[in-house]
């Protein structure tokens, strides 16, 4: 078990700060909340879900958002949105038990119905990367993995079942499309063959890797809910964090008749609440956030462990230093009486979580990674937060 | 702030920010329900070990939290039968107006006065950190609150008696 820079293995809070890096960022509010939000292929778009049953839809050049039209077919919240880059296809999954591939057909965007026979309520909704197939996480403790029937123009799934004893509340794929790595909140993440006959070819091309459902690889290092899972870009490594502030990666992942060899699993533990969703940006970084309100990136050091870098705000340009310093503790001074008299009290002396620093004031819902150096946020603020690294 | 209540309220105060990581979490049991599974208690697993911080015998707080809630409960300092009877009317008072509060249970929890039911909804709509400092100043209150009552009571008590006892002297 490793200790990330600042964290200690008594769990006390004290510590030395993460290191920070500071970058460019631009945000748009854009509704109460926000759940989930999806890029398409070449981030001209983004579809968010604003807390609700209705999928709203952005048209994004630069840093103007227009806003475009109102998907509102699901009847609860939509739980997640996944953009296909290739075919240009939405798919989005919702607690009231259905998935809808949604199509651009000229200006209109028409709903193509999912065939999912869940019981309870649909969590998160993944592409594979040949996007002839998806998979369903949901509450009822399975995954649907669905594919397409042209006769009928809907889609079919097929259950993984009886594998997990709680909701699936993740799922990911791996490059070669015949892995699914899902994450549970029986605290436990495992890794399944999703390889379908027909769908995919007629014969699986990795050697005893074809009976659909098969389970390939469990992880039990968590000893929390498992949030977020996700594959490095390769599919060599694999991450995901858990509820009780730990993030836990594996190495080295090859598939053989066997089942998945890894390299030995790491554990990374923190002081701070937990994250809740993880993304990889290349083979040697990723980012996690979550209930923490701000973004951290996770980059290899030399002998290949992940260290944190927290993200920070860029200062404004032109305040100097020295200058900067002063007036920032004048503000500050100031602020803390203003508040005083606005309260009408004294500030809580114990009060010891304040404002959070970054541009989330609430919990991050969901990261994604949105170009090259290029990252997003949303948040249950409302807000989707484009960070440059 | 008294020695002692210091150390009470930090405890409670770090104990909620982590129990308040809570999320939109659908029922596994029941379609197109969305419930708080502290309240529920259908599935294990989405329960967290409850915590219970105690300042002394009379004076403790017990935190159930769960995947999508947490359930606060309080059990204010009662030293005498006047304590009780005041603390007893204080919190029925209270809870007959629990919609005014949002994240008040209109019954307390089995052994204690005063109970606290927080969703994902109210962290959704609400700061984390405000709720929070919410519950701890509450803490903080209910206290000073039951102690100026008491005051006030054995004031006019001693008030009463002077009168009454005028006339017989």
């Amino acid at each position: 078990m490793v200790n990330a820079g600042w964290a200690r293995a008594d769990g006390s809070c004290s510590g030395p700060a993460p290191p920070t890096s500071e970058c460019t960022l631009s945000s748009q509010q854009l509704a109460s909340g926000i759940v989930c939000h999806a890029w398409n292929g070449n981030q001209s778009a983004c579809a968010i879900c604003p807390n609700n049953h209705e999928i709203h839809m952005y048209s994004v050049s630069g840093n103007t958002w227009t806003k475009g039209d109102i998907l509102s077919e699901h009847t609860q919240l939509v739980a997640d949105l996944d953009w296909g880059p290739r075919t240009g296809q939405l798919l989005s999954a919702s607690h009231d038990r259905n998935a809808f591939v949604w199509k651009n057909s000229g200006d209109v965007w028409e709903p193509v119905l999912v065939v999912l026979r869940l019981k309870c309520a649909a969590l998160c909704a993944r592409w594979s990367p040949s996007e002839e197939k998806f998979a369903i996480g949901s509450g009822a403790k399975t995954v649907c993995v669905c594919y397409y029937e042209p006769e009928n123009n809907w889609w079919v799934s097929k259950h993984i079942r009886k594998k997990h004893n709680s909701s699936v509340v993740s799922v990911a794929w791996h490059p070669n499309n015949l892995f699914l790595a899902t994450t549970s909140s029986d605290m436990r993440c495992r890794v399944f063959s999703a390889f379908l006959k027909g769908v995919d070819s007629d014969s699986s091309p990795l050697e005893g890797v074809d009976k659909f459902g098969d389970e390939i690889l469990d992880l039990d290092l968590a000893s929390g809910w498992a949030h977020s899972v996700s594959f490095s870009p390769s599919g060599s490594q694999l991450a995901y964090v858990s509820h009780d502030s730990s993030l836990h990666y594996v190495r080295g992942l090859s598939a053989t008749a066997a089942g998945m060899k890894s390299g030995s699993p790491t554990t990374l533990r923190f002081s701070e609440v937990p994250y809740c969703c993880i993304a990889w940006l290349s083979e040697t970084s990723f980012v996690a956030a979550g209930y923490e309100c701000s973004p951290v990136v996770f980059e290899a050091d030399a002998s290949g462990n992940y260290v944190p870098i927290k993200l920070l705000k860029a200062k404004e340009a032109g305040s100097g230093a020295a200058a900067g310093n002063k007036s920032s503790q004048f503000s500050s001074a100031f602020d803390k009486f203003r508040a005083q008299a606005e309260r009408g009290m004294q500030e809580m002396s114990l009060s010891d979580n304040r404002d959070p620093i970054g541009p989330h004031k609430n919990i991050i819902t969901m990261v994604r990674v949105c170009g090259p150096g290029k990252i997003s946020t949303s948040g249950l603020d409302g807000q989707v937060v484009v960070w440059n690294l | 702030m008294s020695s002692s209540l210091r150390p009470y309220l930090q405890c409670v105060r770090s104990t909620l920010t982590a129990a308040f990581c809570v999320q939109n979490f659908p029922c596994q049991q029941v379609e197109r329900h969305n419930k708080p599974e502290v309240e529920y208690k259908n599935s294990k697993e989405l329960l967290l070990n409850p915590v219970l911080i105690c300042r002394s015998e009379q004076e403790r707080c017990y935190i159930e939290a769960s995947i999508n809630s947490v359930r606060i409960s309080i059990k204010v300092k009662q030293s005498d039968e006047l304590d009780v009877i005041l603390a007893r009317k204080f919190t029925s008072f209270l809870e007959q107006r629990a919609d005014a509060f949002r994240v008040m249970r209109r019954k307390p929890v089995e052994g204690y006065d005063i109970s606290f039911l927080i969703t994902n909804i109210h962290t959704e709509e609400m700061l984390k950190h405000k709720l929070v400092d919410f519950i701890c100043q509450f803490m903080e209150d209910v206290d000073k609150e039951i102690s100026e009552l008491k005051l006030s009571v054995n004031t006019r008590g001693r008030a009463v008696a002077v009168e009454y006892f005028q006339g017989f002297c």
